[in-house]
């Protein structure tokens, strides 16, 4: 059976009906007609079994990035995209090939050292690092070298030494540092224990001033070392499993959202992260030192967080997290810290979720002396506005996770306004919390006004103050209501399957499927709507697809 | 003239034509396959008539010290204990004693010490100074000059020099855009415009080699029997295809597949040509090169080695476009400059004397005449350093920057553009004469970005806002 | 699986393991190609990577009928071929050869191949790299060949092996002559079960029905193994293997789909 979309226009035997009802009722029968069996399709001879095999091999390239074994293509007998064969298909664990690979190229998700600790507090370096190859294999962190050593030098390749008072013995050098020996400690990222540094292999609560030793200054002090299991430091080795954790916590989040019977748009908006042993214990014991200048508070508190060992990366559990806003991946640590202010999350958001990129005119930027030029609010400057006049309100979504971290500024330690910071611009130093986070510089007059203001509020107009109270949600649920987000993450997956974008008749069913995504939120659903479209079952003719393959009609 | 072997074009093809076995082919296939003509023309093309084929861009990484090389003060007008009040203080007592304590007069302008090694080429060399470079970050002077564009934040906006020119000069060449530790820039740009960019000067031997040189057994005969099936092959797609409708349907496939099909054919030269043999630095057959730039076989990756590969990569046909990092480490805010940042300087200023003699001596390839001659030549550093040494006896960085234009083109033996006597910040000259003049305008790196493209006949990207330099061109 | 050891000199691991060539290149025989001298913006809806041939139209049939004018036939477009990934690629030659992997050892043990070259060949890492560039390559290209060469070697050297249980390469069931076997219904056999795991393609005709019409690929492949196995000097059905897998391997159809 065929259907025929065909429509005259025929006052006499069709009643006036609105345009918008004509092409809701030829876009559900475009839906009744893929829901009918694919041999409907013009163009696919499904009973080709030779096509069949041919699209079998994309089927599962696409999906599970390898191309089918010789006992699938034999054994197969029949068109391979229904909706039963699909879903077997893309429940596969192999298919986390495409869910995983999609979302990458979404979301980004590549971070370095540097972002998640502080490399010269907390990074626990080979001897062989500083003094070249010489050097033994214990491992040091630089300021502990710098504060107590008297240089950026490990310890002496030699057991330490403790006097009768118990104090650990360091012996001055000719080059004026003074070292200690080696323990051995079998930290929590081995079952084999490492040489370490006496320094780093200490366990104080607390440093000199009573400053807490799970802090940045606390470890940079020297005085608190690593911890018994050198949990509050990382080595090499231990980082690069974090940063591995947190890529695949991404890939975590999509495949959770993209199975069967998950509401994909959740990905989005929960509140939970997904949690793995290496990330635990980034959070129970990292997560503070990480300043300077990334600043980062663990948003899990420990209580909620589940009791993995670092061992453990393959398994996760979904944990709550503190802050009220918290909007799914949009606000996990990966992407605050690899989009790292509020206008790069919100343009990462648009470009990719929305398929609403910013695009700045390609006309001449007036002079830097245009008074025009001037204007401090970049919602109105000439040349700027294009963009930001867009851009900061979509901003002022993320404005309550800082810059430079992946900090929630909670609204009772960061109250929208403090005395303390407007008065200091005018005379005296300001403290870093002033010179971080609120406006504690005016420039101009203009700026006078904000001066005390949390950055995040600066030039904010009453609908982005409402934005940003919000949080990144209100984005997302705007998108979903108005069909953005749905047919842009319809039309990417339809360009990706297909190789080009949706136009004319296919864009018009594509426009179907994500009105139908918008509804059930199933991306199992969308993924065999797709697959099983007439543009991503038809091959084209320039491959040597068939011996005999004819022309494309 | 280079004993180093200089195969003309024809020689070449016919060297591959020979190799690849292709003889079978119909001649316009071949013709497809090894562009036996000269095709196309620059699409950017500037109304001045081009003098220029090929662009070699060397940075000089860290800040390079203009009292050193390009800008020097002479200590007898500038003492150091004047300091305070000049803002310039040379500091040549403390180089080492191999280096002149006062500039060299090289005739139409004067080098600082260690700017010796390129007194020979003076008339050669258009002297820029003063470029305003409004930054002090490594990151955006480094890419302000490579682009033309002002960065944003640290990310670099647009397309590079290299990139841009390799997409718009013309030739055949196997790999048209070489790099070595320099960023390249190809946005919206045709691939082939894409730098290779090999880590190290002894690398790209590895590369032109089947299977990277390492040991493979296919017998010898199986190659002509497959060169023969992927001939036949081609031959069988283009009937497919010509069975289609003609039309935009499936232009972009089939352009895509021919390609494909094409480069295939192409990696096969890229193997066959032996190209890899000049870039075998410490084998016998360069004992010549190596002599040349005063390569120790054994330690290749210093700016000789790297001139090296520049000009082995331009002599041989294989790039239009090298761009690359010749010096390291010239960032010494301690007391080290007065030790290494001499060194390194001179060593960077030797390997391009090597360079400019190795071109000089080598014919272009379409024999017209020597190939620098045919070359643009840019070298840059980032910014400079600060006139005042500070109190670990180093310099820091400073705005004002100068840079040389060399080669086909260009018109030497000047300099255009100055600093202030004191402090030596950039002045405003007037961009006809480069001459200081208060009304006059900055000189940019978009002005130097231009100038060279203008050599290779080149219009700039639409968003690089400058004009030429008319005075540095021939 | 099983590596060639080959002994390379141990500055090649250190070449490549700190391998900084970050682009693809192409260089296609084409006159210089048009440069869009002002970036076009990219089209809201399309990837960076992809291009909508003939831009966005608006309504299709739905907006025709609104005219007043006949829809006609909705005109399906086929999907656009296009190249694998580099992950894809590396996964297509484990599976036709039943495991094999392009591992070279370079002094530290077997080192495989399309991962190091994973980012010289346009792979993401989602920060300097942000998407991967599917244009065809120059350098994909020569690496395809290199290493379909090392891994026709490997796969031929496994395959001949009697004491392996099962012949991925040439499949013995229709050989009386085992391994060495030239016959032609076997060799032609072998040729469609070998384009039938590369391309998915379902040769024209069959040798084991009534009619014996040859299929043009397979005729192809064939000619080529009887060319070499004539020219071979020592082993002749082992170079003609090698021959048959270069050539399935360098196909433009292996790495598209």
């Amino acid at each position: 059976m065929t259907l025929t979309l065909r429509f005259t226009r025929n006052l006499g035997r069709w009643p006036l009906v609105p345009l918008s009802a004509l092409m809701s009722l030829s876009l559900s029968l475009s839906l009744l007609a893929l829901s009918a069996p694919v041999s409907a399709q013009p163009g696919v001879d499904t009973q080709d079994v030779r096509a069949a095999r041919r699209l079998l091999r994309r089927l599962s390239l696409d999906l599970w990035g390898a191309p089918p074994s010789l006992d699938a293509l034999q054994s197969l007998e029949a068109w391979p995209t229904s909706d039963e064969q699909l879903s077997e298909l893309l429940s596969d664990a192999r298919a986390s090939h495409w869910v995983t690979r999609f979302h990458e190229d979404l979301f980004w998700p590549a971070l370095e050292i540097g972002d998640l600790i502080n490399p010269a507090a907390s990074l626990l370096l080979p001897a062989t690092f500083y003094e070249g190859p010489l050097g033994g294999q214990q491992l040091f962190t630089l300021f502990t070298g710098l504060t107590r050593r008297g240089g950026l030098v490990p310890c002496l390749d030699q057991p330490a030494e403790w006097n009768e008072a118990g104090e650990l013995v360091m012996e001055e050098q000719a080059d004026g540092t003074l070292r200690e020996g080696v323990v051995w400690v079998t930290p929590y990222w081995s079952e084999e224990p490492v040489k370490v540094c006496a320094l780093e292999s200490l366990a104080e609560e607390a440093g000199p001033g009573g400053v807490a030793c799970d802090s940045f200054e606390g470890l940079a002090s020297g005085f608190c070392g690593c911890g018994a299991t050198l949990e509050r430091c990382a080595s090499i080795d231990s980082a690069l499993t974090l940063l591995a954790s947190f890529r695949a916590q991404v890939a975590q989040y999509a495949s959770t959202h993209s199975a069967e019977g998950a509401n994909y748009f959740e990905l989005l908006t929960r509140s939970e992260e997904p949690v793995n042993g290496p990330i635990a214990h980034y959070y129970r014991h990292l997560a503070s030192a990480a300043i300077d200048p990334v600043v980062l508070v663990a948003p899990i508190t420990p209580d909620q967080l589940p009791s993995l060992d670092f061992s453990q990366q393959d398994e996760w559990r979904w944990a709550e997290r503190a802050a009220p806003v918290h909007s799914g991946l949009l606000t996990s640590t990966p992407f605050l810290l690899r989009f790292q202010t509020a206008r790069a999350r919100a343009n990462r958001v648009s470009q990719a979720l929305l398929c609403e990129p910013f695009i700045a005119s390609n006309g001449v930027l007036p002079s830097p002396e245009d008074e025009c030029s001037q204007e401090p609010n970049l919602r109105l400057r000439c040349g700027c506005a294009d963009c930001h006049a867009r851009l900061e309100p979509l901003s002022a979504h993320w404005a309550r996770f800082s810059d430079a971290g992946a900090l929630y500024l909670d609204p009772e330690r960061f109250p929208s306004y403090l005395a303390s910071c407007a008065a200091c611009a005018d005379g005296g130093a300001c403290p870093d919390v002033c010179r971080r986070f609120y406006v504690s510089e005016a420039p101009t007059e203009a700026h006078r006004d904000y001066l005390g203001v949390l950055k995040a509020y600066e030039w904010r107009s009453p609908d982005e103050l409402e934005r940003l109270e919000a949080g990144p949600r209100a984005q997302v649920s705007d998108a979903l209501e108005r069909g953005a987000l749905s047919l842009c993450l319809t039309r990417q997956l339809f360009e990706r399957l297909v190789g080009y974008a949706p136009q004319g008749d296919a864009l018009a069913r594509a426009r179907g499927y994500a009105v139908e995504f918008a509804e059930r939120g199933s991306m199992p659903l969308l993924m065999r709507r797709l697959l099983q479209d007439p543009s991503y079952q038809l091959e084209s003719p320039t491959l040597w697809g068939r011996p005999t393959q004819g022309v494309s009609p | 003239m280079s004993a180093t072997t200089s195969l003309s074009r024809r020689a070449l093809l016919a060297h591959m034509v020979e190799a690849v076995g292709l003889s079978q082919i119909a001649p316009s296939t071949l013709n497809t396959l090894l562009c036996g003509r000269e095709q196309g023309r620059a699409w950017a093309q500037a109304s001045t008539s081009p003098r220029a084929r090929y662009l070699l861009y060397l940075h000089f990484d860290g800040g390079w010290d203009l009292l050193l090389g390009l800008d020097p003060r002479d200590p007898a007008d500038f003492p150091d204990a004047d300091a305070p009040v000049t803002g310039v203080e040379p500091g040549y007592q403390r180089l080492p004693p191999r280096f002149s304590r006062s500039p060299i007069d090289v005739g139409p302008f004067k080098l600082g010490p260690c700017g010796a090694p390129l007194a020979p080429w003076a008339e050669r060399l258009a002297l820029v100074r003063g470029i305003d470079m409004g930054t002090l970050t490594h990151e955006v002077g480094r890419r302000y000059l490579n682009t033309g564009r002002s960065p944003a934040g640290v990310s670099a906006q647009g397309v590079s020099i290299s990139s841009f020119a390799a997409a718009n000069l013309t030739g055949e060449h196997l790999i048209p855009h070489l790099a070595h530790r320099f960023e390249s820039y190809h946005l919206d740009l045709p691939s082939e415009a894409s730098a290779l960019n090999v880590a190290s000067v002894d690398h790209l031997q590895y590369l032109l080699q089947e299977t990277l040189g390492l040991p493979s057994y296919a017998p010898a005969h199986l190659r002509g029997a497959l060169n023969r099936y992927w001939a036949k092959q081609s031959e069988a797609y283009e009937a497919r295809w010509a069975a289609l409708p003609s039309g935009e349907a499936h232009a972009r496939s089939l352009d895509e597949l021919r390609k494909t099909l094409a480069l295939r054919a192409r990696a096969r030269e890229l193997v066959t040509a032996s190209l890899h043999e000049s870039f075998q630095f410490n084998a016998d057959a360069q004992a010549t090169l190596r002599a040349h730039y005063q390569l120790n076989p054994q330690q290749l990756d210093t700016p000789s080695g790297r001139a090296a590969l520049a000009a082995q990569a331009l002599k041989t046909g294989l790039s239009r476009v090298v761009s690359l990092t010749l010096v390291d480490g010239l960032d010494t805010h301690d007391g080290q400059w007065a030790n290494d940042h001499s060194a390194r300087l001179e060593q960077g200023f030797v390997a391009l004397s090597q360079l400019l003699d190795d071109l000089s001596q080598s014919p272009a390839p379409d024999g017209q005449s020597a190939l620098l001659d045919q070359t643009m030549i840019v070298v840059t550093s980032e910014f400079s350093r600060t006139p005042r040494l500070n109190a670990r006896g180093g310099r820091d960085h400073h705005l004002a920057n100068a840079s040389l234009l060399i080669g086909g083109g260009v018109r030497g033996g000047q300099v255009f553009g100055e600093t202030s006597p004191r402090f030596m910040g950039p002045l405003k000259v007037n961009l006809e004469t480069g001459r200081g003049d208060p009304s006059g305008s900055p000189i940019r790196p978009q002005e130097l970005m231009v100038t060279a493209l203008a050599t290779l006949g080149l219009n700039p990207p639409t968003q690089v806002r400058a004009e030429p330099l008319s005075a540095l061109l021939t | 699986m099983s590596a060639l050891q080959s002994k390379a000199p141990a500055r090649l691991m250190t070449l490549l393991s700190s391998v900084l060539i970050s682009s693809l290149l192409s260089s296609g025989c084409e006159e210089a190609r048009r440069v869009t001298l002002s970036p076009e913006p990219p089209r809201a809806g399309s990837l960076a990577g992809g291009a909508d041939e003939a831009g966005e139209a608006a309504g299709g049939s739905a907006g025709a009928e609104a005219a007043g004018v006949e829809a006609p036939e909705p005109v399906i477009k086929p999907r656009a071929p296009r190249r694998l990934t580099i992950a894809q690629l590396a996964r297509s030659i484990e599976v036709v050869t039943g495991g094999l992997r392009w591992l070279e050892d370079l002094g530290q043990g077997p080192v495989d191949m399309l991962e190091l070259l994973a980012p010289t060949l346009g792979a993401p890492d989602y920060r300097g790299v942000t998407h991967e560039n599917l244009e065809p390559s120059l350098l994909l290209s020569k690496f395809v060949q290199d290493g379909a060469q090392r891994v026709c070697e490997a796969w031929v050297a496994r395959d001949r092996d009697p004491a392996l249980s099962a012949h991925t390469l040439v499949e013995l069931s229709t050989s009386s002559e085992g391994w060495v076997s030239r016959e032609p219904r076997h060799v032609k056999a072998n040729l469609e079960r070998l384009l039938l795991v590369f391309f998915a393609y379902s040769a024209q005709g069959s040798l084991l029905g009534d009619s014996e019409v040859d299929d043009p690929r397979v005729s192809a492949l064939y000619e080529l193994f009887e060319l070499v196995s004539a020219a071979s000097p020592s082993d002749p059905t082992g170079d003609a293997w090698l021959a048959v897998c270069l050539a399935l391997m360098t196909d433009p159809e292996f790495v598209m789909y």
